[in-house]
């Protein structure tokens, strides 16, 4: 089941293409990482997706249904933040919530506990009665996600949600998202910053120039790209003998040791992960612990954009 | 998610009222605004008593009144013009430039319904501005001289005149998208409209040497404002110091220095400034739904092209109907149409000249003798003209008409008469009574019969009629130099019978200084008496 789906999704900007044919698809459930660099159409896309901007060609399903003349019943299933938004002065936190939930429909009686509710997820329970321009650059990050969230969507655009944010804050809205993707919603987030995506995103979609370059779980495209691993073993019996060894097996590089480990560079598929292990396994290495190390995304990225733009 | 319920508050009415409200800073313009128009109500009331006591009289308190109105009317209405376009102008582009405006967008909420919110929540604030100032402007009531209906017409047009102005703002705001200048295009428009009519006007009349066409000045606010005062005055009663500013203003200068015979009473000024307003409303409004739309400008489906008809022809019907309703009271009504006399004033028998009545049997106004209009000499040429000399009886019935109009209905106090009990008649007639500028020519003195039958027709006025050989003789109370005992003077002019065989009379009634009036009236036989039937060229009050 895809939550969100486009087909041959295209914008342009007088000449500019911005988005050229892309083919998105959003599993339901999913935390989905869109990246690329500045000026990819990472933001046009979503703009699209959130109803803002009327795509040049191409069509855009949601939850499988084609947004269309119905768009503001299924702009219901969607919560979206902006990557530069601005908050209403004079008006107070709680008010802030309240409006959005009266936008969308937020029957009176369910107002009160939905605010209360999502400000105790965005942990800012106790800034209710806070001025919203009063509040931090992050807790009006978290704000605005929250006002995301009034309508209880299925889907969550993000775009660069962690944009302006201090190291800390940054946690907090990683924490955040990992929430929400528990609680069962598919996010899509957008960065051009890779290494915050990589340890929350369960796929992504790399975009450049406006067009796709690769999608699919994160472990997938890794491998799609690169055969090229890591590979971390503890050895318990003799050091130097057991990094012979490896050596002497096809497809291994470089060998180094790293605070009692073995981390070794192998060119190979998971099947030939397997017989390397069983091969030095049988060459009388004894062997505590085995793992690939978690890909890199940022040099994913660096390889499939092969700097183009950035 | 939920079912949507059927009858919620625009949400940005809630959170536009919410803000604006909050804080000192509403509360402070109203408080500074009332205080304003106070101090200003007070000024205009010492500047009133003090310019009429310099003629030793006391002033007439419907004077003070409707000077008062008009003034805070207009204070009002600049104020509109002025705090309107900035509590609109930011609607739309203020909330693009916070980058609020994507998170709008992005809820199901209508554009429609965000134009919508911020036009009623601005208006509403600029609503409060005017409504709060009411109960200070009913304080006029003490004084009198304006009616509860003088102020519904101030309020509605002030009502109308705000709308259309943030409708002019939002539209900017929408089209433009920046406040800054949707604010100076906004402002730059009130102020065209505002002063623009009146330099046209001006202009017209100084290359054309002639009263310029009064459609001139319909786009104009205040000339509105004026002309829905202004009609009212001349029969309801004291003329303040402003009415003929107000008159001018108002664009009724034929009235003061206009066609000889008076076809009719000119319909206001306002009944053409409202559906102008009304149509620039509609429009603008219905641009700015189509560029608040961030999708599809243009894409306009056949609903709302139906829509747009049907809004556009309930406007033209309404317009069409409201002018079918008033035709009567504009287009036949041969020159006054008073106000239905006080019945409790009025003798049943024989009846007092009901103009409206014999409307119908009036013949039309072509039939009449049309001198040029705009040709200053002949405001006064109907009397010039030499005259077969009409009989004496004729001349007794003609006089006691007069008389008796002025009496019971251009006593210049509107619905309430002053049943001034006693009446100085003078005998020597005066052609100039009834336009000061007129020659006062050919005085003669009314025979002793005529003087008789003339009293004797007026037997049923509760009033003494004496003759007098001139105003001189009269007593006046020595404080106010008004006529003693609450007396009147009554000066006539000579019977000038016209081609058609009816008559013209000039009249003038005095009680008071700054309180009398003159004019040339028509008169007709009709069914054997002669009455009243219309008057014409210059009236004039003080």
């Amino acid at each position: 089941m895809l939550a969100i789906e486009t087909r041959s999704l295209t914008r342009r900007f007088g000449k500019l293409t911005a988005v050229d044919n892309l083919d998105l698809q959003v599993p339901t459930g999913s935390l989905f990482g869109l990246i690329g660099p500045n000026g990819a159409g990472k933001t046009t896309t979503l703009r699209m997706l959130a109803g803002l901007l009327q795509p040049t060609a191409g069509e855009i399903l949601i939850n499988g249904q084609v947004a269309n003349h119905d768009w503001r019943e299924l702009q219901r299933q969607i919560g979206y933040m902006p990557d530069f938004f601005g908050v209403y002065e004079d008006m107070l936190v709680w008010e802030y919530l309240d409006f959005y939930a009266r936008c969308y429909d937020v029957p009176s009686v369910r107002r009160r506990q939905v605010t209360d509710e999502l400000l105790e997820l965005v942990d800012l329970a106790t800034k209710r009665d806070a001025y919203v321009h009063t509040l931090s650059r992050g807790m009006q990050q978290r704000l605005c996600l929250a006002h995301a969230l009034v309508h209880d969507p299925r889907v969550l655009l993000l775009d660069e949600p962690a944009s302006g944010l201090d190291p800390r804050a940054r946690v907090e809205m990683r924490e955040l998202l990992r929430e929400l993707g528990a609680m069962g919603k598919t996010v899509i987030v957008s960065s051009h910053i890779l290494m915050e995506l990589a340890e929350l995103c369960n796929s992504v979609g790399i975009i450049e120039q406006g067009r796709l370059v690769a999608s699919g779980p994160l472990d997938e495209i890794t491998r799609q790209v690169r055969q090229e691993r890591t590979l971390r073993l503890k050895v318990i019996s003799d050091q130097s003998q057991a990094e012979a060894v490896l050596r002497d097996q096809p497809s291994v590089g470089q060998v180094y040791e790293v605070n009692g480990y073995l981390e070794v560079e192998f060119l190979g598929d998971d099947e030939a992960t397997a017989d390397l292990l069983a091969g030095i396994v049988t060459r009388g290495v004894r062997i505590a612990s085995f793992s690939e190390m978690s890909s890199d995304l940022e040099e994913v990225f660096l390889r499939l954009t092969k700097g183009e733009v950035a | 998610m939920w079912p949507r319920p059927r009858l919620a508050i625009n949400p940005i009415i809630v959170k536009e009222l919410r803000s604006r409200m909050r804080g000192a800073r509403a509360f402070a313009v109203l408080t500074g605004m009332l205080l304003l128009l106070g101090a200003v109500s007070y000024a205009l009331y010492r500047i009133v008593l003090a310019t009429t006591s310099i003629y030793s009289t006391s002033p007439l308190s419907p004077q003070i009144g409707q000077t008062l109105f008009t003034i805070l009317a207009f204070l009002e209405l600049m104020m509109v013009c002025f705090i309107t376009p900035a509590v609109t102008a930011g609607a739309i582009s203020g909330e693009r430039e916070k980058l609020t405006y994507e998170m709008l967008l992005a809820t199901p909420l209508r554009p429609g319904s965000i134009l919508w919110g911020k036009l009623i929540s601005a208006l509403s604030y600029v609503f409060l501005l005017i409504f709060a100032a009411i109960p200070m402007a009913s304080l006029v009531f003490i004084f009198g001289g304006v009616t509860p209906r003088d102020m519904v017409k101030a309020l509605a047009i002030l009502v109308a005149v705000t709308v259309t102005f943030g409708v002019v703002g939002i539209f900017m705001s929408t089209w433009l998208g920046r406040t800054a200048r949707a604010t100076v295009l906004s402002y730059l428009i009130v102020l065209t409209l505002l002063i623009g009519p009146f330099f046209l006007y001006v202009l017209v009349g100084v290359l054309q040497q002639a009263v310029p066409p009064r459609w001139i000045l319909v786009a104009d606010p205040a000339r509105a404002l004026f002309s829905a005062l202004s009609p009212a005055t001349p029969g309801d009663g004291a003329s303040g110091v402003f009415w003929g500013l107000g008159m001018a203003m108002g664009g009724n200068l034929s009235l003061l220095s206009g066609p000889g015979v008076q076809a009719g009473l000119p319909r206001p000024l306002y009944h053409y400034t409202l559906p102008l307003y009304a149509a620039i409303t509609l429009v603008l409004y219905l641009l700015a739904t189509r560029l608040v739309q961030p999708t599809q400008h243009w894409r306009v489906r056949w609903k709302e092209v139906v829509t747009v008809v049907v809004l556009f022809l309930a406007l033209g019907g309404g317009v069409a109907l409201a002018f079918a309703l008033t035709a009567g009271r504009y287009a036949e009504a041969r020159a006054f149409a008073p106000p239905t006399p006080a019945p409790a004033m009025v003798p049943p028998v024989p009846p007092p000249v009901m103009v409206e009545q014999e409307l119908v049997f009036a013949p039309e106004p072509t039939k009449t003798p049309a001198p040029t209009p705009t040709d200053p000499l002949h405001i006064v040429s109907p009397l010039a003209s030499p005259t077969p000399a009409p009989s004496e009886g004729d001349q007794a019935a003609m006089y006691a008409a007069v008389v008796r109009q002025l009496y019971t209905v251009d006593h210049t106090f509107g619905d309430s008469p002053p049943n001034f009990p006693v009446v100085y008649l003078v005998r020597t007639t005066d052609d100039g009574v009834g336009d000061p500028d007129a020659p006062h020519a050919d005085p003669r003195v009314l025979p002793e019969s005529t003087q008789a039958a003339i009293v004797a027709a007026l037997t049923d006025l509760p009033a003494e009629f004496l003759w007098v050989d001139g105003a001189d003789e009269v007593p006046y109370d020595d404080d106010t130099g008004a006529v003693a005992g609450g007396g009147a003077i009554i000066t006539l002019g000579n019977v000038h019978i016209q081609e058609d065989s009816t008559a013209l009379v000039s009249a003038k009634l005095f009680f008071a200084m700054l309180g009398a009036t003159g004019k040339t009236y028509v008169l007709e036989q009709l069914n054997g008496a002669w009455q009243v039937t219309g008057d014409t060229g210059v009236q004039w009050m003080s």
